[in-house]
C-alpha cells in the first residue's frame, strides 16, 4: 500500500496556495450540506418528523362514534399520545373500546388515562370498558406510547356498535 | 437499529458534520468552538446508546467507535481523495501583506486570529510574515519572510 504520495516540494506547495480547485469543489459540497442540515432542522422544528407545531393530525370514523388525535409520525422509543374523543351510548354509563393489539405491542402502550375497569381479548384485539358518569355524552381517553416499531404500521379502533377507525403511524428512528 | 449500527451512524455523522461548518471548531480556537463539540459529544451518547444502561452496550458503543477510527484513518492513508474530504487542505489566507478575504469568509476566520498566531511564534508585526496558512486541524501557521527565503 502506497503511503508515500508524490506530493510537491513545500515551498511549491505554499506558492500555488495548495490545492484551490479542490477547496472550491468542498466549498460547494460544504454549502450543499449546509442547507440539507437547515432543511432538515426546520423540517424537525415544524414537527413534520413528530413533536412540533404540525405534528398532529385529526381522524374521525364515519358514524363519529370516535375522533383521534394523534402524530402520523412518531420517533421510536420517543413518547407520544393518542387522544380518542369517544361518543357515549345514550343513557349508557361506560364505553367499550376495542383496540388493535398493535396499539399494545408496536405502539408500546405506556399508560391509558382514565384507567379502563377491564381489559378482555376480544377478536384478535383487546376490549377496554372505561366506566363513564351519567349525562356524559363524550369521553376522553388518552393513550400514553413510547413506539417500539421503525416504518409504519396499521391500527384499528371502534366502539362495541360503531364502525371502525383506522389509522397508520410512521416511526422514524 | 442496534447499538452497533448506531455507533458506527454516529461517528460517521459527527465527522462529517464537523467537517461541514467549518474548520474552526476543529481548532478550539475560542469558547464557541468548544461549546459544539461538548454538546456533540453529549448528544452522540444518548442517541447511540437510548435507554440501554448495560454495560455490554457501552462498550459495544466504545469499540465499534474505536475501530471506526482506525478504519477511516486507514482509508485517509489509501486513498488521498478520501483524505481530503475527511481533513480538508491547507488553505492560504495571508500572503506578502495581503489577506485572502474569499478564503477568510469560507473559513469564518478572522485577523486577530492570524495575529494571535504571529504573537505565539514570536513575530510582533505582520510585515515579518511572509505567509499564514489555516492547517488542515483549523490551526493556523505563520511562516516568517526570513524562512521563506
Amino acid at each position: 500500500m502506497e503511503v508515500i504520495h508524490d506530493d510537491p516540494p513545500m515551498p511549491q506547495e505554499i506558492a500555488n496556495g495548495f490545492y484551490p480547485a479542490f477547496e472550491g469543489r468542498w466549498r460547494r459540497a460544504e454549502l450543499a450540506g449546509r442547507f440539507i442540515m437547515l432543511g432538515f432542522v426546520l423540517v424537525c422544528a415544524a414537527g413534520l418528523l413528530g413533536h412540533g407545531p404540525f405534528s398532529e393530525r385529526e381522524l374521525a370514523n364515519g358514524d363519529g362514534s370516535i375522533r383521534i388525535h394523534y402524530e402520523p409520525v412518531v420517533r421510536f422509543g420517543a413518547p407520544t399520545i393518542i387522544r380518542f374523543d369517544t361518543r357515549v351510548p345514550p343513557g349508557g354509563d361506560q364505553v367499550a373500546v376495542t383496540i388493535a393489539k398493535d396499539l399494545v405491542d408496536q405502539f408500546g402502550l405506556e399508560s391509558i388515562t382514565p384507567r379502563p375497569a377491564t381489559w378482555q381479548v376480544a377478536g384478535g384485539g383487546i376490549r377496554l370498558v372505561f366506566p363513564v358518569q351519567a349525562g356524559e355524552r363524550h369521553a376522553l381517553i388518552r393513550f400514553t406510547g413510547s413506539p417500539a416499531f421503525r416504518g409504519g404500521v396499521n391500527l384499528t379502533a371502534r366502539l362495541d356498535a360503531g364502525e371502525t377507525l383506522s389509522w397508520s403511524q410512521y416511526a422514524v428512528p | 437499529m442496534n447499538t452497533v449500527l448506531k455507533a458506527a451512524a454516529a461517528y460517521l455523522v459527527v465527522l462529517f458534520v464537523i467537517r461541514l461548518i467549518g474548520r474552526r471548531t476543529a481548532s478550539q480556537q475560542a469558547p464557541i468552538d468548544m461549546v459544539v463539540l461538548f454538546l456533540f459529544g453529549g448528544l452522540s451518547v444518548s442517541a447511540i446508546l437510548g435507554d440501554d444502561h448495560s454495560f455490554t452496550g457501552a462498550m459495544s458503543a466504545l469499540f465499534t467507535v474505536g475501530l471506526m477510527h482506525v478504519s477511516v484513518s486507514w482509508l485517509k492513508l489509501r486513498f488521498v481523495w478520501f483524505e481530503r474530504i475527511v481533513d480538508g487542505t491547507p488553505i492560504v489566507v495571508y500572503r506578502d501583506g495581503d489577506w485572502d478575504e474569499t478564503n477568510m469568509r469560507r473559513l469564518r476566520m478572522q485577523q486577530a486570529d492570524v495575529r494571535t498566531a504571529a504573537r505565539q511564534q514570536g513575530l510582533d508585526d505582520l510585515q515579518k510574515v511572509a505567509v499564514a496558512i489555516v492547517e488542515r486541524d483549523g490551526k493556523v501557521s505563520v511562516i516568517e519572510k526570513e524562512q521563506a527565503a
